[in-house]
């Protein structure tokens, strides 16, 4: 998963079965929640 | 779109080295989309980047008139056509098909992809999360009423994400330059 612009893209393996698809979930909703939690101050209220 | 490229002659080229072979639950994104383009740029997903290999697919179109002009279909490159780059991919189409995994794109991955995807829809730093088959996209918003655009928050998230997903496991996700999807 990379960015481009404003936005986090991603094209996985066709070979990707639901487990993969879960441990991914995981990563990105850490990812997006240690970015919220570094930006907090600094978001519109 | 195809139909204005009939109308007036014009040539259809079809960049699908993002979507080729599969990404989109079809063969091509061409056939997703419907278009008959005259010339078609591959790579990537041909050998599933095990070897480096590029190519050009053109019709008939194309064909008659570098025959007509040249008497000879003139494309050749230093390494044109190299047998170990071929027969990679030749090998890798074969598992593509034997492990059908173009219609596992659109039965299973692609609705996978999507369903997981849409689990962020409410982030409050998502504006819009959105995919078309195995190609997925996260919009990162600075402001999430006004869907105020934030290129930091996007390469910000993303680091974040390969940096957890090399704790996590020793396999990162796949990274593929990518954009068509843009609004």
């Amino acid at each position: 998963m990379r960015a481009v612009f404003d936005t986090m893209v991603t094209a996985p393996p066709l070979i990707w079965t639901q487990e993969q698809f879960d441990e991914a979930e995981e990563v990105i909703a850490r990812a997006l929640d240690l970015t919220l939690n570094d930006v907090a101050g600094e978001l519109a209220a | 779109m195809q139909r204005i490229v009939d109308k007036y002659g014009i040539l259809l080229l079809a960049d699908e080295v993002i979507t080729g072979f599969g990404r989109l639950g079809t063969w091509f994104a061409s056939q997703y989309y419907g278009i008959r383009p005259n010339l078609i740029t591959f790579a990537k997903a041909a050998t599933s980047g095990y070897i480096p290999l590029s190519g050009v697919i053109v019709d008939d179109k194309i064909v008659d008139v570098l025959m007509a002009h040249a008497d000879d279909f003139n494309h050749g490159y230093t390494f044109s056509g190299h047998p170990v780059a071929c027969a990679v991919a030749l090998k890798n189409l074969e598992i593509i098909e034997q492990e059908k995994l173009v219609p596992r794109v659109k039965e299973f991955a692609g609705p996978a992809l999507a369903k997981m995807l849409a689990k962020f829809k409410d982030h409050p730093l998502v504006g819009e999360v959105r995919s078309v088959g195995l190609l997925g996209a996260i919009e990162l918003v600075a402001d999430k009423r006004t869907a105020a655009a934030s290129p930091i928050l996007a390469a910000s998230a993303s680091s974040a994400a390969i940096i957890s997903s090399a704790k996590a496991s020793s396999c990162a996700p796949c990274s593929t330059p990518w954009s068509p999807l843009r609004r």
